[in-house]
């Protein structure tokens, strides 16, 4: 019996399966394969632009993920014992539903109004200020709902032996939360890609310098046909990303 | 149990059976053969069927059909090839090509000629133009407008610059001249009743139409314009046609079912053919009504209301085979363009060899990149030809991959008398033609007195002249037809900067910006005839942008024409998948001949105020550059911000800087 509701969940994950198969792990697995050059590989290092972009996305990252999390965490504690925070937790998500366009017409009218040099600091920092604006309000939710979920008599009970709220914070309740955090983290990590959209509509396909980021290089060798340089980079990328991911899910299995 | 046969004898039975239907079938024709009198007709063959067919048009060497779809066909019985024509001219307000309705072919001259049909409305009440459209051998068009009429024309006949239309109640008869698109009404006839079928001969036309079960006649002599009048006792008339050499009658009418000919009082003198007596005829035609009927010395073609054409050959005593024969289908040229460039839609419509298939990407220069790289990529693109002057292409990678056909042997085979031969070859990538220039913009000359007088390096003198030349003659540089226009000399500094030359690039794109907004601002004004143009200088010379710009008026001094550069505007590619790769170049050729700033000396002095200066402008080019580079598009876009001010030429140069570093940087070499 156990055997055929087995068989019933794989039939009705077949179609998933399949797509995921075609469109995911075939395309993933043939940049690898079109990436197996070392010739490529140290190309790809020694070219300036390439370093530059990466440079760029993972100041980005070492920027914007940590405030953002940052930030997150910070709303959902105000949050989640507040009576009316399903009405701010839908106002927070308002510009989860704002098309990129939008934001890129508005921020390039915004350099034209005040005549903002786009080569100045200002445009990375714009770029952050969207990055948190646009996908923190997920992150605050999702936080908002592990802290909501946390066992009122733990906190009563630490309230009764003395601890303070900021003990509290640091020592009970984010470590208890610590698979959503982690996956607020890595979800950030993930949107963090979607801010291209906004770059590209503010600032098109040659940004200024100092928000020329990964993704840009890897979109406009594609424009240019440069199918084997997508490949490395797009690869590197991958590469990179697994460290945090496997670091994370690890960590998790120690609170699961 | 069945008793079965054994399979050997069953064979047998049928082999037997087999032969003496064959040996029965010979005998039977041969003996019919026989008997039938010499001065018939045998049905030979079906040669052509067309669908959606308005009229057709019968000679023995072409069948001519105007189409459904408002274009007329024009099929040769020898070579079997399929000549198609748009008549080109748009309607208005409908922004349509105006339909033919009716198609005829003149052998001597060779002509294709067409009437075109516009319904438009007059007075509020619906109104029709009508247009003889003529292509000679070298396809030169020829227009004549023939009349305006409040009732549709129902038919119309030509033969010999004769044309005959039909209306309701009259038939106009014109005598028309395509050499200089001039028509002369000889006659107009009046008549009641239905059916008028018209034959024209050399000297006289003759008219017929059924009144009260009778046949009404009238013959028009051209020369005399006299018409003689009389009647004949047949009804249910459908056809006409001079009857051919050797025959007693003069012409040749069809009933439903006869075929008889009149002489020239009109009386019958002898029955030609009984159609129903031919089983085999009739087979065929189906009980179609003949409509048209073309003699010549060995056949009779008939047009059917069912829009086929029949040949029916005189009787030699061998056999004959009964076959059919389809046109060749058409071909359709697929091209793809962007939004800014489908104003040749019009002109494509014109193009008679094919049908031009357009795709119109109606989307940011950016997206239309990508689209075209991802269909590359995928192997979906099916078009024919691309144009690839969009800003952001990457026609270079594409023709680095592959995917660009190298139009070397088309382009070399080009007559070099009627093509500015240099413009193609400083199109040159990897010293093969990939880019059939369409759209050329010529730069021009803007000379520097001061220069001139040894004064080189003083750029502020230069932008002062360029101030007082425009104070002085008050003509904006915008209502020119050359707009002055200062190019980046894009080449040399890619080269430059790809052997990593750094010299001074910051002064260059000082010198490019100062002087596009001098020239750009309110205050300037360029003189009538006097054109700018920036020299296209090498590495070295790269600083010296603004010392060599000069000024000069042109229409006073050409000889200061020593040598220019032009920008392609417009230009098209033929993608390597293409099916019809000989066709699609001959397309873009035509395509150039037919637009304006072509590469092509003809068509374009209507376009230009002088076209002696143009002609020597574009055979004295001495480099070309393809408009779309993603950097020249990267510059363009930085010089507009600083022209509107939201930028300070400080910050333009190293914004122009950065971006031609990411955009040359970020292409990885392929080791």
């Amino acid at each position: 019996m156990r055997k055929k509701n087995r068989l019933t969940i794989l039939l009705l994950l077949l179609p998933f399966l399949i797509g995921l198969c075609v469109f995911y792990v075939f395309p993933y697995l043939y940049g690898w394969y079109m990436s197996l050059r070392p010739t490529a590989w140290v190309a790809l290092l020694q070219n300036a632009v390439f370093r530059m972009a990466v440079r760029n996305t993972v100041l980005f990252w070492c920027v914007g993920i940590p405030l953002m999390v940052l930030l997150s965490i910070g709303v959902a504690l105000l949050l989640y014992e507040n009576r009316h925070r399903h009405f701010f937790l839908c106002l927070i998500a308002v510009p989860l539903c704002i098309p990129g366009i939008y934001i890129g017409g508005v921020v390039s009218g915004l350099y034209e109004r005040f005549s903002i040099n786009e080569n100045s600091g200002w445009s990375f920092v714009l770029i952050v200020v969207i990055y948190i604006w646009k996908y923190c309000g997920f992150d605050i939710i999702v936080l908002c709902s592990a802290f909501s979920a946390f066992p009122r008599e733990i906190e009563e009970a630490a309230q009764i032996d003395g601890c303070k709220r900021s003990r509290f914070v640091w020592q009970i309740l984010l470590p208890s939360v610590y698979p959503e955090l982690s996956f607020v983290f890595l979800l950030s990590l993930l949107n963090s890609f979607s801010i291209y959209r906004e770059l590209y509509a503010i600032y098109g396909m040659y940004p200024p310098k100092c928000v020329y980021l990964i993704f840009h290089f890897i979109t406009n060798n594609f424009s240019k046909l440069g199918f084997d340089v997508v490949a490395v980079a797009s690869c590197m990328v991958s590469a990179f990303l697994l460290i945090p991911i496997l670091y994370f899910l690890r960590r998790e299995r120690r609170f699961l | 149990m069945k008793k079965q046969l054994p399979h050997s004898k069953c064979l047998i039975f049928v082999l037997v059976l087999a032969c003496c239907f064959a040996c029965f079938s010979c005998n039977q024709t041969a003996s019919e053969k026989q008997q039938l009198p010499v001065n018939h007709y045998y049905a030979q063959a079906t040669l052509l069927t067309f669908p959606d067919v308005r009229t057709l048009y019968t000679t023995p060497s072409v069948f001519a059909a105007a189409m459904e779809d408002g274009k007329m066909h024009f099929f040769g019985s020898d070579s079997q090839e399929m000549l198609s024509f748009e008549s080109g001219i748009e309607s208005y307000p409908e922004k349509t090509i105006i339909p033919f309705i009716a198609a005829f072919y003149e052998e001597s001259p060779v002509r294709f000629i067409g009437l075109a049909e516009q319904l438009f409305t007059m007075e509020a009440d619906p109104a029709y133009d009508y247009f003889l459209i003529a292509y000679d051998a070298n396809n030169a068009k020829s227009t004549i407008s023939l009349s305006t009429e409040f009732v549709p024309m129902r038919k119309c006949f030509y033969k010999d610059n004769i044309v005959v239309a039909v209306y309701a109640d009259r038939a106009d008869l014109y005598k028309v001249d395509f050499t200089n698109s001039a028509k002369e009404l000889l006659s107009s006839y009046s008549y009641t009743g239905n059916n008028l079928n018209v034959c024209i001969s050399e000297q006289c036309v003759l008219l017929t139409h059924e009144a009260d079960g009778v046949t009404a006649v009238a013959e028009y002599n051209i020369l005399e314009n006299t018409y003689k009048t009389g009647e004949i006792p047949y009804a249910d008339l459908s056809a006409v046609a001079c009857a051919p050499e050797g025959f007693d009658s003069r012409y040749c009418i069809m009933t439903q079912n006869l075929l008889i000919g009149l002489d020239s009082d009109f009386s019958p003198v002898e029955q030609l053919l009984d159609i129903k007596s031919f089983s085999v005829l009739q087979n065929v035609l189906n009980g179609e009504k003949i409509t048209d009927i073309f003699f010549d010395d060995t056949a009779v073609y008939m047009t059917t209301s069912g829009h086929s054409v029949y040949k029916f050959e005189e009787l030699t005593g061998e056999a004959l085979q009964l076959h059919m024969e389809n046109a060749k289908p058409r071909q359709t040229l697929r091209v793809l363009m962007h939004r800014n460039d489908a104003y040749v839609s019009t002109i494509s419509a014109m193009y008679p060899y094919a049908d031009v298939s357009i795709e119109v990407y109606d989307a940011p220069a950016a997206d239309f990149a990508n689209y075209i790289s991802t269909a590359l990529l995928s192997g979906s693109a099916d078009w024919d030809v691309i144009s690839v002057t969009s800003p952001y292409l990457p026609v270079h990678h594409y023709i680095d991959e592959g995917y660009v056909y190298a139009l070397d042997e088309y382009i070399s085979s080009l007559p070099a008398e009627e093509w500015y031969t240099d413009i193609f070859d400083f199109c040159r990538y990897n010293s093969h033609h990939y880019i059939f220039p369409v759209g050329v913009t010529p730069d021009v000359l803007i000379r520097n007195d001061g220069a001139e007088a040894g004064e080189s390096g003083d750029f502020a003198a230069f932008l002062s002249e360029c101030s007082r030349l425009s104070d002085e003659q008050k003509v904006p540089v915008a209502d020119n037809r050359f707009h002055v226009r200062i190019s980046v000399p894009l080449k040399p500094l890619v080269a430059a900067l790809e052997n990593n030359w750094n010299g001074d690039l910051d002064l260059l794109l000082r010198d490019v910006f100062s002087l596009n907004k001098a020239l750009g601002d309110d205050r300037f004004y360029g003189a009538k005839g006097v054109y700018s143009y920036m020299l296209s200088a090498g590495p070295s010379e790269l600083n010296q942008a603004g010392t060599s710009a000069r000024t000069t008026p042109v229409y006073q001094n050409q000889g200061m024409f020593l040598g220019g550069s032009a920008v392609v505007q417009l230009g098209f590619a033929v993608l390597e998948t293409s099916q019809e790769k000989s066709i699609a170049q001959d397309y873009l050729a035509f395509l150039s001949k037919t637009m304006t700033s072509s590469v092509s000396p003809y068509k374009n002095a209507f376009v230009y105020e002088n076209p002696a200066v143009i002609e020597q402008l574009l055979s004295s080019v001495s480099g070309t550059q393809l408009y779309t580079d993603e950097l020249a598009s990267q510059i363009i876009e930085i010089n507009s911000k600083y022209l509107d001010g939201s930028l300070t030429l400080d910050e333009a140069v190293q914004s122009a800087k950065d971006k031609i570093w990411l955009a040359l940087g970020e292409t990885v070499a392929k080791k």
